[in-house]
């Protein structure tokens, strides 16, 4: 019918633009490299981080200010991560970590967006909230631990409630930022094609606070975790935390290391967990397919 | 077509003042009268800054007039009340980017409380006239300039408005996507018989497109002059080679040059005349 009717299906008209262009010029110094190169020489990276922690750690270097006496070798770490991963105590203390991360966590999502979509819009709900909030806000969860064992019945819902408090900020203040970032010519458009309160609130406020939202929850994950392992060293029992500290108290020094990597691989599966829901909830959300630089 | 041809309204606008409040108040539209007929598709031409989006404001409702009024069918506009029988297209895409084109332009009925069924139907027999069929289940980024620009007005003409204001909705459009979109918007137009005003600082556009043009002045904008724009319809591109179309454009060209120039280094050059003066 018209002129551009005819164009291709999606990714549609990107049309080249003389800056983007230029642009691709500008790329990290040095030719790119082949794909296959760079996966060779990432893997070699990795493999000469650990082949120098195990000469560090067999040799008991002294460094000076650092030394590696008391270090176990990688080789170490290995045994003792396929000791652990055989023996049932695993799952016991993964259970109640998880519990208790995904237990913060949920509740810090749900009053975080909540409190954050009220205070993005209504001034009055702002000036009701924010002062208290914007007290509390500086106070990292960690510094909450002595209260929290005071606060609670138990040292299970103490360390639920650090949690929280470790994740409710991030996702707050990236929930309250979204809301008013919202571009509002949308949402006069909207109101001029007849939304009113509710509908505007479920078809455009919301969706469109979303991707801020999701980086406040993706922030919050990472936090909970911070607050869950500092909180478990302090006040746990059972837990990847815990177990970590008490293989300091009990001198197994492989296990340390042990614990530091199932917290390091778990907080990036959730992590993960929570950017993969992020992107099933906004299929419109996708970045522009990047220019390969590579 | 489920759409059954909405009643076109006509517009009365009689003595309007609309003063922008700010830190330094603006009048941006002084004692405008203009009169608009049913299903009367009239472009108001104007210099930037001009006021013609506020008019447009006030009579789509959210700007309420300082001073005159605005009546739609006899009945006055209120300053604080959007009406739902008025639709807004406008220059720069707002559509929703996480609804599918579909779900945007049946976003008009799903707010009122049609169902899901039927407002689907509704948008892809819109959408297959506006050319767009084929994109009904892409998202709005993934549409060019000028598709994006279809489907807002496919958005806005669902919900069968009784009058439609366009504010330089081709603006931002390459010259041939535009001149395509004009005919797509005349053809479109026939069709429906709703009242347009057409807000556009593109002379070509103005009488390709009008039944009359309501020339405005400079800020503060008043209608400076209405010229007639007798060409037949349907009408075509080439019309805009013809004498006739050349004697409009001449006429509009003198009409907004006709304001006194008032450069930029005015004072300057005021403050040196009056030396000479002395």
């Amino acid at each position: 019918m018209s002129a551009d009717a005819s164009l291709p299906a999606p990714p549609l008209d990107r049309v080249a633009r003389l800056e983007d262009l230029a642009a691709r010029r500008v790329t990290p110094r040095g030719r790119t490299p082949r794909a296959w190169s760079r996966v060779v020489v990432r893997g070699s990276s990795l493999v000469a981080a650990v082949a120098l922690w195990q000469w560090a750690a067999v040799r008991h270097a002294d460094l000076g200010i650092v030394n590696f006496r008391n270090v176990p070798s990688p080789v170490e770490v290995a045994r003792a991560a396929a000791a652990l991963l055989a023996s049932p105590k695993l799952l016991f203390h993964l259970r109640n970590s998880l519990a208790r991360v995904l237990g913060g966590f949920a509740a810090a999502a749900l009053v975080g967006v909540a409190l954050g979509l009220v205070i993005g819009r209504g001034r009055r709900a702002r000036d009701l909230l924010l002062p208290t909030l914007e007290v509390l806000r500086p106070i990292p969860g960690v510094a909450w631990i002595p209260l929290a064992i005071l606060m609670f019945p138990s040292s299970e819902l103490s360390m639920v409630f650090i949690t929280f408090m470790g994740a409710l900020f991030p996702i707050l203040l990236n929930t309250i930022h979204g809301v008013e970032t919202l571009d509002r010519r949308l949402i006069i458009a909207a109101r001029i094609l007849g939304a009113r309160r509710l509908a505007l609130f479920r078809e455009v406020i919301l969706p469109g606070a979303l991707p801020s939202v999701m980086t406040g929850l993706s922030i919050g994950m990472g936090t909970a975790w911070f607050c869950l392992v500092t909180a478990e060293m302090i006040a746990g029992q059972y837990g990847i935390g815990y177990y970590t500290w008490e293989s300091y108290n009990l001198q197994q020094y492989p296990e340390i290391v042990v614990g530091m990597l199932f917290i390091g691989v778990f907080g990036m599966l959730s992590s993960a967990l929570v950017k993969h829901g992020g992107a099933l909830l906004m299929p419109w959300h996708r970045p522009l397919p990047r220019e390969r630089t590579a | 077509m489920t759409t059954t041809k909405p009643t076109a309204a006509s517009i009365d606008v009689r003595g309007l003042t609309i003063t922008l409040d700010g830190p330094a108040p603006i009048v941006a539209v002084r004692d405008l009268d203009a009169t608009i007929q049913p299903g009367e598709l009239a472009c108001v031409l104007g210099p930037s800054g001009c006021g013609k989006s506020t008019l447009l404001g006030a009579l789509a409702g959210f700007i309420a007039p300082t001073a005159g009024a605005i009546t739609i069918d006899g009945e006055p506009v209120r300053g604080d009340r959007l009406r739902s029988d008025v639709g807004v297209v406008f220059q720069q895409q707002t559509l929703l980017p996480w609804k599918t084109v579909e779900d945007n332009v049946a976003f008009g009925l799903k707010v009122r409380g049609v169902g899901r069924r039927e407002r689907r139907a509704a948008a892809h027999d819109l959408l297959a006239q506006m050319g767009l069929g084929d994109f009904a289940r892409a998202y709005p980024a993934q549409l060019s300039g000028g598709m994006q620009q279809r489907v807002e007005i496919a958005r806005v003409l669902i919900t069968q408005p009784r009058i439609v204001l366009m504010d330089e909705p081709f603006g931002s459009l390459d010259a041939q996507t535009r001149l395509a979109m004009q005919e797509l918007l005349l053809a479109i137009w026939a069709r429906v018989g709703v009242t347009v005003i057409f807000v556009t600082h593109d002379i070509d556009e103005a009488i390709f497109l009008g039944d009359r043009i309501l020339v405005m002045s400079p800020r503060p904008g008043r209608i400076r002059e209405v010229l007639p724009v007798d060409f037949a319809r349907p009408r075509k591109p080439e019309l805009a080679t013809t004498a006739q179309f050349a004697a409009i454009k001449r006429r509009c060209l003198g009409l907004l040059r006709d304001e006194p120039f008032v450069p930029t280094i005015a004072p300057a050059l005021n403050e040196r005349r009056s030396h000479v003066g002395h």
